[in-house]
């Protein structure tokens, strides 16, 4: 069993009320996010992703895609960036972090590939594909240049989601019991 | 936990959130249409005034820099009249104003979202309701963020989390609806503002060239 746990059984009603709760969670992480200073312009540690992180496996391919999308779009909502160009990068990123993270999840055993190492190859996709847009859409090619920077700050803050996804799955007793439900 | 201070949306109060929402929609297409960096920066002078004016924190160092870093990676691009050479780098009058146009563009993009996206927006059929009870659920997250200890972080997380859906045996989570607070009307001030600020922004769009 991979350490995010399998499929939680339980009845539809109540996983889409899960699904809806894991967003507002995402949101709740985007805005502290927001909150701190960045000693960085334009880094992100990505916390709105661990709620992404630890329900990998919890829900349907359908439900985690329903996640993704409360995610990104509320998050648009809430920070007010729905109809800038922000969106489009934090959507482009989040659904190729996502698309990697769980591909991973569901063809790679947990004996060759942990969490964090997930972690990391979704944070490393989703800087790809916001390098990507800003070379294409912001910045032009010279915008590669920062390529190198950008991935060793995607690596600290992949392995950090990682790390911290993974200790709340060991840790947390909440879930333990929402996993002992279903 | 920084303490935040609360900021007053001045708009809320005047404009129905789906008004507002094409409203900005308005003010983003004459921003994307405008041609020539002087349209641009008025333009996105505009929606600092009306970011700030919905209430929303707008840091113009954050701001400052994506402009100025969009103009810097232009400039490898030569264009035009050269003005000086940095070494093997020509800096180009044409490259320079190019790169200015287009940070201008991005950040007021971003200005008019800011001020246009109302956190009542409703979206429409199914999703619209689970957004409606994600929000809710969020709210009740942000109402009590204080009990989040630094120290204890992911014990605190759990606590919280269990507090909101609770999960021990005998005890069943209360799914939040979405709260059916009545919409603000668009108000005769509503209707001028969006007046006033899309028609001189159409007019600069298309005669400031």
């Amino acid at each position: 069993m991979r350490e995010s746990g399998n499929r939680l059984d339980l009845p539809r009603p109540v996983r889409t009320d899960l699904v809806a709760f894991f967003g507002a969670l995402s949101l709740f992480f985007a805005t502290l996010e927001y909150l701190f200073p960045k000693p960085i312009p334009f880094f992100r540690l990505g916390l709105s992703n661990l709620p992404l992180l630890v329900s990998l496996g919890f829900f349907s391919f359908r439900e985690q895609m329903l996640l993704l999308l409360l995610k990104v779009v509320g998050t648009g909502i809430v920070n007010g960036t729905l109809a800038s160009h922000v969106f489009l990068f934090s959507s482009g990123a989040t659904l190729a972090s996502f698309v990697v993270m769980y591909g991973l999840h569901r063809l790679v055993p947990t004996r060759f590939l942990s969490l964090t190492g997930i972690s990391l190859a979704g944070a490393l996709a989703s800087n790809a594909v916001q390098i990507a847009l800003a070379i294409g859409i912001v910045y032009g090619p010279a915008a590669g240049v920062v390529a190198p920077w950008y991935f060793g700050l995607g690596t600290f803050t992949g392995l950090a989601m990682g790390w911290g996804a993974t200790a709340f799955l060991k840790h947390s007793k909440w879930l333990g019991r929402l996993h002992a439900q279903g | 936990m920084p303490r935040v201070r609360p900021r007053v949306d001045q708009l809320g109060p005047r404009l129905h959130p789906t008004v507002r929402f094409f409203w900005g929609l308005g003010l983003l297409s004459c921003l994307v249409f405008a041609d020539g960096w002087e349209a641009r920066a008025l333009l996105a002078l505009l929606g600092v005034v009306l970011a700030l004016a919905s209430g929303k924190r707008v840091s113009l160092g954050y701001f400052g820099f994506l402009v100025a870093s969009v103009v810097a990676f232009n400039l490898f691009l030569p264009v035009g009249r050269v003005w000086v050479n940095l070494g093997p780098v020509p800096i180009t009058e044409g490259a320079f104003f190019l790169g200015l146009g287009k940070g201008l563009t991005f950040a007021g993009l971003v200005f008019f979202s800011l001020a246009s996206i109302s956190r009542d927006l409703r979206l429409p059929g199914r999703f619209g309701a689970l957004w409606g009870q994600t929000f809710a659920w969020y709210e009740q997250l942000m109402d009590q963020r204080h009990a989040l200890k630094p120290r204890a972080l992911l014990l605190s997380i759990d606590r919280l989390l269990e507090r909101l859906y609770p999960t021990r045996p005998g005890s069943t989570a209360v799914v939040p609806g979405s709260s059916p607070s009545l919409l603000p009307k668009t108000t005769v001030a509503g209707w001028v503002l969006v007046g006033l600020t899309l028609v001189p922004a159409i007019l600069t769009a298309v005669f400031l060239r």
